[in-house]
C-alpha cells in the first residue's frame, strides 16, 4: 500500500520536475527578458484582479446566502456556484461576441438610443471582468462553507458581550472568516493562471499564453520551459497560502455543540435587493453567456459527427482520467497518516497550470513516442499521457473529498477489523474504502468536470486525430467561427452541470455535527 | 514460563516511546473463565498494555503468550487478525456502513454457520430485534452489547475491553454493567477490562492489578487490595483516603490515629484511612478535630476536619456536625493502612 502511495505522489511530481529539468537544459530558449517580464506583469495583474473580484462577490454572495433569508435562498444556495459548470473560454467567447463592435447588441445600440459605446472585452479588464465571473463560486463554496461550520454560538457570545449584530460580523465573523477567505481567492487566482482558452482567445498575453505559444509557433520546449517556471513558483506559493490558511482553521463542531445559525430575514425592498444580486451574479456568470451562444448556435446547422465523436472522447477522457485520479488519490489517502509529505508534496501539482503540466511531460513523452512504433500504440501512449496529465494536475482536487470521508473511519474502527481478523489491506478493503465510498464518487465528480473543460494540457498533449469539445471549440474560435464554438461549448455545459448540480447539491445539503448518513 | 491455567501471560514487558516508557516491564496473567479488571489513572499505560495483547502495539522487551502460544516478543508480533483475541473499543467502534448483524459477522467472513452464530449472539445479548438497524440509531447502552456480540462471535481465547464504560451516563453505567458481567459469565470468557474507575473495576473484576506509570504496582483480589494497599499509589486508586505521618519503632506504627502491629523496620511511614472508617468518638476519647466544611452528598455527608495541621475526610451518614464545631474521632486499628 506504501508503494502505490509513493507511486501516486511520484506520478504527480514528475512532471515538475521535467519542467524544471527543461527549463535549465541546454537548447534555443531565445525567450527576451523582456517579453518574459511584461508577461509575467499582464499575470500578475490579471490574478491581482481577478482575486479582488472573487473575493468581494464570492464572499458578499455566501454572506448573503448563509446569515439572511430572502425570496429564492434556498435555490441560490446551491445555483450560486453552477457557473463552475461553464469552461472561461465559453464565458469568453460569448461576452467578446455580445460586446463586438460590429455585433447585433452594439449595431442595435448604435441604431436605436444612437450610444456608440461598449466594455472592450479584449482587453485585462474585459479578461478579469469574465475570469472572476466564472471563478467566483470558489470563494462562494469555501467562505459559505465557513460560515455554515462556524457554529452561531461565536457570533452569540459577541452578541451577549455587547457587540450589535453588525459589530459581530465585523469582530468576531469576518476574522474567522478570513483563513477560508484566502483560501478560496488562492484557487481562484490558480485558476486564473492556469486559464488559457479565456485569455488567448481575449488576446492577453500571460504567462500561460506564453508556454503554450513557445510550444506550438516556435517548437521550442525550452522556452516553454522557462515560461513555465515563474507559473510554478505561484503555484507553490499559492498552494503554500491555501494549506497555511488551514492550520489554524477551527473545527467548531468537534469543540462545542454545533447550532445552525438563525438567518436574519430580509424583508421588503432588502429581501429584493438580495435576490437581484444573487440572481444577476447567476445570470453574468451563466445564464447569459450560455443564452446567447444558445442563441447564435441556434442559426448554423453544425458538424455533428465531428460534434459526436468529440463528446465521446471528452466524455471518455473525463471519465477515465476521473477514475484514475481517485484510484491513485485513494493510494496516497489510505496512507497518507503515515506519510503526510508526500500527500503534501503531491499536492503541487493542483496549482500548477496544465500547460506546465503537459510541457513537463514532453520531454518523457517524445521518448515513448519515438521508441514505441506504430499509430495505433501511438494514439494509446498518447491518451495515456494525458490522462497522466489530469491525474497529475488533479491529484489533489480528488485527494481532499477522499481524505475527508476516511476520516470518518476511526482509527479504533481500524484497529477493530483487525482484532476481527483482516489483514491491514483487508481492513482498508471492507471497512476504510466503504465507509469512504460517496466521498470517492465526489472525487470523481470534481475530476470529471475539470477534465471535460480542460484545454491547454489536452491541446499540447493529444494525438491530433483526437479532437475533445474544448479542442474544437478553440479550433472555431481561433477562426473566429463563434457560432460554431458555440454548439461545442454548449455540450461542455451539457456533461458538467448534471455533475456540478449534484456536486454542488450534496455539499449545500450536508450539515456539520451529522455524523451519518453523510457520505 | 506460565502457570498451566493462564490464557494471557505477560512477562516483562514495555513499550517505549521515544524516551518515555509507556508500559515499564509489566506482569500480568489472567486465568480462564476469570475477569482480569486493569485498573489505572489515564495515562498510566493500562490501554497501551491492553493494545500490545491484541497486537495492535509492539513491545520492546518481555514476551506476551496467549493460551501458551508466544505472540508478542521483541522484534516479533503476531498480526492481530491472527490472534485469538476479541475487543471492545471505548468508542465501540461500530462499523456505520454495517448492520448489527452485519456488524457481529464481520469475523466470521467466509464461515457457513455465520447466521447460526450470529443470531445466537444477537439473541443471548438481547438485541434480536436490533439486526437490520444501522449502529448510529442503537442507545448507547445496546451499541456497546453490538460490540461484546461482534467480540464473542469468533469465540476468541480472551475478551480484551477498554474503558467499556466511558461513553454511558451514571444512570445507564450500573445497568450496563450488571448486563456486561452476566454476558461475560454466560459465555464462559476470560476477559480483560481496562477501568480507571475504582468501582468498576472491584464490581467486575475477580482479580485486580493496579497500573501506575506504566507500572503493574500490586495484583490480587479487589477486597485484598482495597484493604491491604502495597503503597500510597495503590491505595489511592482504589478510593479516596487521608494521610498522616507515622513512626515505627520494634514492630509498631504510631501516629495521632492509633497504633498498629507491623512487620517493618525501624522509621517514618505513612498511614492511610478511609472516609468510611474514621467515625465519631464520645466525648473524653480519640482524636479532637476542628471540622472545616460540610457536603451534602446524597446518602451520606462529606466531613472535612483538621486536627492540628492535618487535614482528615470522613463520610457520615445521619446528623452532622457543622463548621467550626469540635469534633473527637476514632478509627478501628485494623482499618489503618501502614505504608511506606
Amino acid at each position: 500500500m506504501r508503494m502505490l502511495a509513493f507511486l501516486a505522489a511520484a506520478v504527480a511530481i514528475a512532471p515538475l520536475i521535467g519542467v524544471v529539468a527543461a527549463a535549465l537544459g541546454e537548447g534555443r530558449a531565445d525567450i527576451a527578458t523582456a517579453d518574459l517580464m511584461r508577461y509575467a506583469m499582464t499575470s500578475a495583474a490579471l490574478a491581482t484582479l481577478v482575486g479582488l473580484a472573487t473575493a468581494v462577490f464570492g464572499s458578499a454572495s455566501a454572506w448573503l446566502v448563509v446569515m439572511h433569508s430572502f425570496p429564492g435562498r434556498n435555490v441560490f444556495a446551491w445555483a450560486l456556484a453552477l457557473p463552475l459548470a461553464a469552461p472561461a473560454f465559453a464565458v469568453a467567447y460569448a461576452y467578446a461576441d455580445l460586446f463586438d463592435v460590429a455585433g447585433d447588441l452594439r449595431t442595435w445600440m448604435r441604431a436605436v438610443p444612437g450610444i456608440d459605446w461598449g466594455p472592450q472585452m479584449r482587453s485585462l479588464p474585459g479578461a478579469a471582468f469574465v475570469l472572476s465571473l466564472a471563478f467566483y463560486p470558489y470563494v462562494y463554496l469555501t467562505v459559505r462553507a465557513a460560515l455554515v461550520n462556524q457554529s452561531s454560538q461565536a457570533i452569540e457570545a459577541a452578541r451577549s458581550l455587547g457587540c450589535s449584530p453588525t459589530r459581530a460580523l465585523f469582530r468576531v465573523a469576518l476574522p474567522l472568516l478570513r483563513p477560508a477567505l484566502a483560501a478560496g481567492v488562492a484557487l481562484a487566482v490558480m485558476e486564473t493562471l492556469a486559464d488559457y482558452g479565456a485569455v488567448q482567445f481575449l488576446s492577453v498575453q500571460t504567462l500561460t499564453t506564453g508556454v503554450v505559444r513557445s510550444w506550438f509557433v516556435y517548437g521550442s520546449l525550452e522556452a516553454a520551459a522557462r515560461l513555465a517556471l515563474p507559473l510554478l513558483g505561484a503555484a507553490a506559493l499559492l498552494l503554500w497560502i491555501e494549506r497555511l490558511s488551514r492550520h489554524g482553521r477551527t473545527d467548531e463542531t468537534a469543540r462545542a455543540r454545533w447550532r445552525p445559525i438563525q438567518p436574519t430575514p430580509l424583508k421588503g425592498w432588502r429581501g429584493l435587493l438580495a435576490f437581484v444580486y444573487c440572481l444577476g451574479l447567476l445570470t453574468l456568470g451563466l445564464f447569459l453567456p450560455a443564452g446567447w451562444l444558445a442563441i447564435n448556435a441556434l442559426d448554423i446547422s453544425p458538424d455533428w459527427a465531428r460534434l459526436a465523436q468529440a463528446a465521446f472522447h471528452s466524455l471518455g477522457l473525463g471519465l477515465g482520467g476521473a477514475v484514475a485520479t481517485v484510484i491513485l488519490a485513494t493510494c496516497l489517502a489510505l496512507s497518507a497518516e503515515r506519510m503526510p509529505v508526500t500527500a503534501r508534496v503531491s499536492s503541487l501539482g493542483y496549482a500548477t497550470p496544465g500547460a506546465v503540466m503537459a510541457i513537463g511531460l514532453l520531454a518523457p513523452a517524445s521518448l515513448l513516442w519515438q521508441n514505441v512504433p506504430g499509430a495505433v500504440s501511438g494514439i494509446g501512449v498518447g491518451l495515456l499521457l494525458l490522462i497522466y496529465a489530469y491525474s497529475a494536475r488533479l491529484m489533489a482536487a480528488a485527494l481532499e473529498p477522499v481524505e475527508a470521508g476516511l476520516t470518518r473511519v476511526t482509527p479504533s474502527m481500524v484497529s477493530a477489523a483487525r482484532t476481527l481478523g483482516r489483514s491491514e489491506a483487508g481492513a482498508a478493503i471492507s471497512v476504510r474504502l466503504p465507509i469512504a465510498a460517496g466521498s470517492m464518487l465526489t472525487a470523481v465528480m470534481v475530476v470529471f468536470i475539470d477534465v471535460v473543460k480542460e484545454l491547454p494540457a489536452t491541446l499540447i498533449l493529444r494525438p491530433f486525430t483526437v479532437d475533445t469539445l474544448a479542442v474544437i471549440a478553440d479550433n472555431y474560435a481561433r477562426d473566429e467561427r463563434l457560432s460554431n464554438a458555440g454548439w461545442p461549448s454548449l455540450m461542455i455545459l451539457a456533461l458538467t452541470l448534471p455533475a456540478v448540480i449534484w456536486l454542488t447539491r450534496k455539499i449545500t445539503a450536508s450539515r456539520p455535527g451529522e455524523l451519518h448518513g453523510r457520505t | 514460563m506460565a502457570e498451566p491455567d493462564a490464557i494471557v501471560s505477560v512477562t516483562g514487558v514495555s513499550r517505549v516511546y521515544g524516551q518515555r516508557a509507556a508500559i515499564d516491564r509489566a506482569d500480568l496473567t489472567l486465568l480462564r473463565g476469570r475477569i482480569l479488571g486493569l485498573l489505572g489513572a489515564s495515562g498510566s499505560g493500562k490501554s497501551t498494555l491492553l493494545r500490545t495483547i491484541a497486537g495492535l502495539e509492539t513491545i520492546d522487551t518481555g514476551s506476551i503468550a496467549i493460551n501458551g502460544q508466544l505472540v508478542s516478543s521483541p522484534g516479533r508480533s503476531m498480526a492481530p487478525e491472527n490472534r485469538s483475541v476479541g475487543m471492545v473499543f471505548q468508542d465501540f467502534a461500530l462499523f456505520p456502513h454495517l448492520t448489527v448483524a452485519q456488524n457481529v459477522g464481520f469475523g466470521l467472513k467466509g464461515r457457513a454457520d455465520r447466521d447460526a452464530v450470529v443470531g445466537r449472539l444477537l439473541e443471548r445479548l438481547r438485541i434480536s430485534d436490533r439486526g437490520q438497524a444501522f449502529p448510529h440509531t442503537l442507545s448507547g447502552g445496546e451499541q456497546q452489547r453490538v460490540a461484546l456480540a461482534r467480540a464473542l462471535a469468533r469465540d476468541p481465547a480472551v475478551i480484551l475491553l477498554d474503558e467499556p464504560f466511558s461513553s454511558l451516563d451514571g444512570s445507564l453505567r450500573a445497568e450496563v454493567r450488571e448486563d456486561l458481567i452476566e454476558a461475560l459469565r454466560d459465555a464462559g470468557a476470560s476477559a480483560i477490562v481496562v477501568t480507571h474507575d475504582a468501582e468498576d473495576a472491584m464490581i467486575m473484576a475477580q482479580d485486580l492489578a493496579l497500573m501506575d506509570a506504566g507500572r503493574v504496582i500490586q495484583t490480587g483480589t479487589p477486597h485484598d487490595l482495597y484493604t491491604e494497599p502495597a503503597s500510597v499509589a495503590a491505595a489511592r486508586l482504589l478510593g479516596p483516603l487521608s494521610l498522616v505521618t507515622a513512626q515505627v519503632h520494634q514492630g509498631v506504627a504510631s501516629s495521632i490515629l492509633g497504633q498498629r502491629a507491623v512487620t517493618l523496620p525501624d522509621g517514618p511511614v505513612q498511614v492511610a484511612v478511609r472516609p468510611t472508617d474514621l467515625k465519631l468518638a464520645g466525648p473524653g476519647t480519640g482524636l479532637e478535630a476542628r471540622v472545616v466544611s460540610v457536603s451534602f452528598a446524597g446518602g451520606y455527608r462529606v466531613v472535612r476536619v483538621r486536627a492540628g495541621d492535618v487535614a482528615l475526610c470522613l463520610h457520615l451518614p445521619g446528623e452532622t456536625p457543622s463548621p467550626g464545631d469540635v469534633v473527637r474521632l476514632t478509627v478501628d486499628a485494623s482499618r489503618l493502612m501502614v505504608l511506606r
